[in-house]
């Protein structure tokens, strides 16, 4: 990039590269061009630990370079679009319609515009129809890309599942095709036969007159009529890197990461991380102390975090932290443990790693009341948060942090108001304390976030609240928030709803969201860029009904534009699950009892733990 | 033990600020493997200071910083471990030991040493800024974020030389840096357009910092 360009736009080291441990290679000598492109920002793209490992994994083949590229923002892409500069990759500064693969990772719905923003900056038709032999083969992966179909005419083809398992594979045959001069089609027919993979141009979809499937089946005999997804058995056998990329500049998260395991044993019925990373899979607390030593040395980072959907669940847990502690507390080195249970050896690590005074202790009971929390699977009770919290006001802490979600399945205003009285109540439980221990007062941070259902949960047949009763529940709750020691926040309203739409479109809506991007939709997960009236306007431009795709209850016998994906956990399970939920029924988490979801079909991790 | 560290900031890292530089720095250290020391209290940080922010795009081959160590090393060792693990871009030039006289970079700080070149050949260069320097006083209007007050900058300008090719036109300037007074290049530069009657193109102008100067005994001196 230009200097006189990066003299004029807002932190220009976005675009600079070059960050300690990017990966240098001659492209002249490798057989394939990478681009791994991130839908957001480069501060937020370097921070996820999905990047770090997969760059590395690529990059370990001396036949490929994978090189990375981010969305650029307003002020960048102004002067590219001006001055017609091509998106290009951070490594070599080469443009992207010049690369063999551009692969999107796909972490949020509200990302979508900015794929499809990056796709057309680069200088690529956004149809996958309307591209030709010379132009890069798209392939998208990530959590959304278990239900691909909003962005099935714009996508080559999908990676359902953890890119270790098939990737390989996938550019050995793309790499073999393209030395004997094969086309692109015959890669992607070839491709079909490689596991957790999902080219969507070989499947046709018929509807019914009320909109709903009728059909959805293969065109070619080489299609399974079935994709499903592909999961590493032993990931302590499976790849991990060394190194980090560390970037020049200040990013959301700058430390180490390590992923610890994979999946959660929880079972939260709205939580599709909860089922589609299915079964748990642990990495040995070996294998991690091991690797944090060349994470720490290569980087420098002053900070370590663990990484998983619950890291109080890690079996290795103490072992872990206190080697953790031991080997890093001597060097300055932070521990930071997201996601813990609190309890009384959690609270003695925390005051070990952390700076008491200025940490805060985190809650997700998620909903107000046991019956509520009961329905959602929610393991969690009253009782454990008022202890935890009594505990760690013991141990000097005095801020609380709960977050909370409204418009989940059978709410009542008793729920709502309840998120309050829980709230309040923790305030109770610091005032217990004698007099003399309560020399900083108390804060408790609520928040409270809309309910999305999304594919792949038991709730994926539910209605989503409508804008109009969010907005009644919010209010409820904020107006039965009585006691000043408590802030109370809310997601926006707006950006949920939308994300409901999108979460279970189906191939229809793909118009939708490009209608939305060319009226200048992008960006759309940034709070302050969202523009719902853009979204409104384009799905009524096409003709589509948002509510048809949130606000519906859904018959269990529909067929969800997602059903030919397997996550391995069957849907007699979610529907189960469904009902126990209406009964206020818990299930049990994996370790405790198998509820035999069908995700030991895979052969590997929690289900065959002894 | 306080060490002087010299370096330079060249090529696309200058597009980083002041802030992540000493990030930059900090994990630098931390793979480097250097035994630095870390302030006390509730937030340790390691002990180490910079001479001067440098703006974020502008080059420089003369930037200092001061380091602690809890270790007596080498003052090759500290270079070499350094340069191992820096960036493109930024190169440890010099590393020397504090010496008994010696106070923080920060605080010696006197003058700043720029090349800077006009993107456009300016005939008589030389001339027009003799004539400039004629004048008892160059007042340019300095705008800060508070407020715009009309400010004498010759007083800041120690030397001036033109040292053009045949297709730009190209000074060397010692202008004041520090906390006592301090002269943005780029004011100069301003102040010089002015006084030729031309507008100040900021693109057009690229600056380049030399050397950073303490004030021995009313002469100027590398930190
Ligand atoms: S099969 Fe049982 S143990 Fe395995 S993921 Fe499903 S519920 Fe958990």
């Amino acid at each position: 990039m230009r200097d006189d360009i990066l003299l004029r736009v807002e932190k220009p080291a976005r675009y600079i590269g070059n960050e300690i441990n990017m990966i240098k290679k001659n492209p002249e000598e490798v057989d394939i061009r990478f681009a791994f492109c991130f839908p957001d920002v480069y501060e937020v793209g370097m921070s996820h630990v999905g990047l770090q490992i997969l760059y590395y994994f690529f990059n370990r083949r001396s036949d490929m370079y994978c090189e990375r590229c981010f969305a650029p923002w307003y002020d960048m892409e102004e002067i590219m679009r001006n001055e017609n500069i091509h998106l290009f990759a951070l490594e070599t500064g080469d443009p992207l319609n010049k690369f063999d693969f551009l692969g999107f990772t796909l972490q949020y719905e509200m990302s979508f515009t900015n794929v499809i923003n990056m796709i057309d900056l680069a200088g690529i038709p956004i149809w996958a129809k309307d591209r030709k032999e010379e132009h890069p083969i798209i392939i998208a992966g990530g959590p959304c890309a278990y239900n691909p179909e909003p962005l099935a005419e714009i996508i080559d083809l999908f990676y359902i599942g953890e890119g270790e398992v098939s990737y390989d594979e996938l550019m050995d045959l793309y790499k073999e095709n393209k030395k004997n001069g094969g086309t692109k089609k015959e890669f992607l027919e070839k491709a079909l036969k490689v596991d957790g993979i999902y080219v969507p141009c070989f499947y046709d979809v018929t509807y019914k007159e009320n909109g709903e499937i009728e059909t959805f089946t293969p065109n070619h005999k080489d299609a399974p009529k079935k994709v499903r997804k592909v999961i590493v058995n032993d990931l302590d056998k499976a790849f991990y890197p060394e190194k980090q990329l560390v970037p020049l500049i200040e990013v959301v998260h700058d430390r180490v990461t390590m992923e610890v395991f994979r999946g959660c044993i929880r079972g939260c019925r709205f939580c599709q991380a909860g089922y589609v990373y299915r079964p748990v899979r642990e990495r040995s607390a070996e294998n991690l102390l091991d690797k944090a030593d060349n994470l720490v040395k290569y980087s420098g980072h002053e900070e370590i975090s663990l990484t998983s959907l619950s890291t109080g669940d890690y079996r290795d847990f103490k072992k872990l932290a206190g080697g953790l502690v031991d080997k890093f507390s001597g060097e300055n080195i932070n521990i930071s443990l997201p996601s813990l249970r609190i309890d009384a050896f959690s609270l003695e690590l925390m005051k070990k790693v952390q700076e008491v005074r200025r940490s805060s202790l985190t809650f997700a009971p998620e909903a107000g009341t046991q019956r509520l929390r009961d329905v959602i699977n929610k393991g969690i009770t009253e009782e454990e948060i008022l202890n935890g919290c009594g505990l760690a006001f013991e141990g000097g802490w005095n801020r609380v942090k709960l977050y909370f979600m409204v418009g989940l399945p059978t709410e009542t205003d008793d729920d709502l108001i309840g998120i309050a009285k829980l709230s309040s109540a923790i305030v109770d439980k610091y005032y217990e304390m004698p007099k003399e221990k309560r020399t900083r007062g108390v804060s408790v941070v609520v928040s409270s976030s809309c309910f999305v259902p999304k594919p792949f949960t038991p709730f994926q047949w539910a209605p989503q609240a409508t804008f109009k009763e969010f907005m009644a529940k919010q209010k409820l709750v904020k107006t039965s928030m009585e006691r000043k020691q408590i802030k109370f926040n809310y997601h926006e309203v707006q950006l949920s709803s939308m994300e409901g739409v999108l979460a279970r479109g189906d191939r229809r809506i793909g118009k939708a969201i490009v209608r939305a991007w060319e009226k200048g939709a992008k960006f759309d997960g940034w709070n302050d860029l969202f523009k719902y009236d853009i979204w409104t306007e384009a799905f009524k431009e096409i003709g589509l009904d948002m509510a048809f795709y949130a606000n519906r209850q859904r018959e269990y016998d529909e067929i969800l534009p997602w059903d030919f994906i397997s996550i391995g956990v069957s849907k007699e399970f979610l529907i189960n699950e469904m009902e126990k939920a209406l009964e206020g029924k818990i299930t049990l988490n994996c370790r405790s009892q198998c509820a035999m979801c069908g995700a030991k079909s895979f052969g590997g991790g929690v289900c065959y733990e002894v | 033990m306080k060490y002087r560290i010299k370096f330079s900031k060249v090529g696309k890292i200058r597009f980083i600020g002041h802030l992540d530089l000493l990030k930059v720095f900090q994990r630098a250290i931390k793979r480097g493997k250097i035994p630095i020391s870390y302030s006390k209290g509730f937030n340790p940080h390691q002990l180490m200071g910079f001479a001067i922010p440098l703006p974020l795009g502008m080059a420089s081959v003369g930037e200092y910083l001061d380091v602690e160590t809890s270790e007596e090393i080498p003052p090759e060792e500290i270079m070499s471990a350094l340069n191992n693990v820096m960036p493109e871009g930024i190169q440890i030039l010099d590393v020397r030991k504090f010496t008994k006289s010696d106070r923080s970079c920060a605080a010696v700080l006197e003058a700043a040493l720029y090349e800077i070149l006009l993107d456009d050949k300016i005939i008589d260069f030389s001339e027009i800024i003799k004539n400039m320097f004629l004048q008892n006083s160059f007042e340019i209007e300095k705008i800060s974020k508070r407020k715009t007050k009309i400010e004498d900058i010759k007083p800041d300008i120690f030397s001036l030389e033109e040292i053009s090719n045949d297709k730009f036109t190209f000074f060397r300037t010692i202008i004041s840096a520090g906390s006592q007074r301090n002269l943005k290049p780029e004011l100069l530069v301003k102040y010089i357009y002015k006084y030729m009657g031309r507008e100040y193109e900021p693109l057009k102008v690229k600056y380049k910092r030399i050397e950073l100067f303490k004030n021995n005994n009313g002469e100027f001196l590398p930190l």
